[in-house]
């Protein structure tokens, strides 16, 4: 039997990664991963139902368990609250005229959607990012926002024929200009994906109020996502003695765990600042 | 050929797996690298050719399923069987050690990789917070995976091991 050269095969190895690295790096292999990559998402997809069943099976269990001290607390807090609701129904109304004053449903129409179905997530649990089964046959573009009912998910990162790649706000490479609801004040959102999966909004300026609740809408600027769009609640805030700009901490209202269907604003060109 | 079907289907429900079922076992943003492990698992008894295409299949696969550009984690994957294929030469016996030393090495060096990688297509990382809430949780999954892998992949090895027949065929 002839001897086996290990290096030879090493060698081959590497220079097959390397040109492999090269060429991807180049872009042009692009088409060819998306094909390729086909049907890993057909199965991650029915996987990822799979496992959303599991998960829910599970939670229904365990809620079973923990509704019967849920109820007993529920009932003390019940006395409490009697006297909140009257207050909570005048915020409550106070709500339903803001929403009118907003016409937020007006502004939604100018917006086309198509709705896509979340596959999997991203290998790496460096990167928060999702797969989704849209792609360039249906429209989707880089750099389309991504959306639900409840507010900003992230923008498409990387496109092929039949499915695409999110990058969620929680990303720690996501920047977002943000502006806060209440004292109209800018900054920049940004995810904290490693650390929580929350948001940061910096740079707010020193003199603006933040307020604890307060909803933060993206503003439009730098041309990445269409404005007043929600990204997120003010959950704290933090300022620093002799900075120039104070924090705050935001929790999108999105359960980004549990997304099943998004929306693709496909009517949205984000601005390429690139010079030609 | 059942053998390397066998591998392809594993590896192929493996890279499945890590992007829609371990998303939500995340310890922080760590999360375990089982196609590493399965592949330098499966090296120990493969021979040099059977070692390295596996590690080029593994790394491909999750390449695919990832932002990062193709190759980011085939690299890593041939250098760790490289690695352990040699050392596998010299130190004959001590495979289940040697199979840790080159998992704990292998997976810091599928990082770096991974974060260079990144850095290339335009996605900078932030260092501190990337080793403590990424590659320390995702090292402690893989310290704690090595050996139930390492023992599933024996079982696959002996159950797929190509028989040799004594007896003469009618």
């Amino acid at each position: 039997m002839r001897r086996q050269n290990p290096l030879v095969y090493f060698i081959i190895s590497l220079s097959l990664a390397s040109a492999l690295l090269i060429v991807s790096l180049s872009g042009l292999l692009s088409g060819v991963q998306g094909i390729a990559a086909a049907p890993l998402f057909a199965l991650t997809g029915l996987f990822t139902r799979g496992g959303s069943a599991v998960m829910a099976a599970g939670n229904e269990l365990y809620d079973v368990e923990s509704l019967r001290q849920r109820n007993r607390d529920l009932e003390r807090q019940l006395a409490a609250l009697t006297g909140e609701v009257v207050q909570l129904r005048e915020i409550a109304a106070d709500y339903e005229r803001l929403a009118q004053l907003l016409n937020y449903t007006t502004a939604n129409r100018d917006m086309q959607f198509i709705a896509a179905d979340v596959l999997g997530v991203d290998q790496q649990g460096l990167i928060r990012a999702i797969l989704i089964n849209k792609g360039t046959r249906d429209g989707v573009r880089a750099g389309m926002p991504v959306v639900t009912e409840l507010g900003l998910v992230g923008r498409i990162f990387d496109v092929t024929a039949n499915a695409a790649r999110v990058q969620l706000i929680t990303d720690q490479n996501s920047f977002v200009s943000g502006r806060l609801q209440t004292s109209r004040a800018e900054g920049s959102v940004e995810g904290r994906g490693l650390l929580t999966g929350n948001l940061v909004m910096r740079y707010i300026p020193v003199d603006a109020p933040i307020i604890i609740g307060d909803l933060v809408f993206t503003s439009g600027l730098g041309g990445n996502f269409p404005p007043n769009i929600v990204i997120g609640q003010v959950t704290s805030r933090q300022s620093f003695e002799f900075e120039l700009s104070q924090e705050a901490q935001l929790t999108s209202l999105i359960d980004f765990n549990r997304l099943e269907l998004v929306l693709v604003v496909t009517n949205f060109e984000a601005a390429d600042l690139r010079l030609e | 050929m059942v053998r390397s079907a066998l591998l392809l289907l594993l590896l192929i429900v493996l890279v499945a797996l890590q992007s829609s079922v371990f998303p939500y076992i995340r310890f922080f943003s760590g999360q375990p690298n089982l196609i590493l492990l399965v592949v330098v698992a499966w090296a120990l008894d493969a021979d040099w050719r059977e070692a390295f295409t596996w590690a080029f299949v593994g790394g491909l696969l999750q390449d695919l399923m990832s932002i990062a550009p193709l190759g980011t984690s085939i690299l890593p994957l041939v250098l760790a069987i490289f690695a352990l294929k040699l050392l596998d030469q010299q130190f004959e016996g001590l495979s289940i050690l040697l199979y840790f030393v080159v998992v704990v090495a292998a997976s810091l060096l599928a990082q770096v990789v991974l974060f260079v990688g990144l850095g290339l297509v335009g996605y900078p990382i932030d260092l501190i917070p990337t080793i403590r809430y990424f590659l320390l949780p995702t090292m402690a999954y893989q310290i704690a995976l090595a050996l139930p892998v390492y023992l599933l992949v024996r079982w696959l090895h002996q159950l797929t091991r190509p028989r040799r027949s004594y007896g003469l065929s009618p």
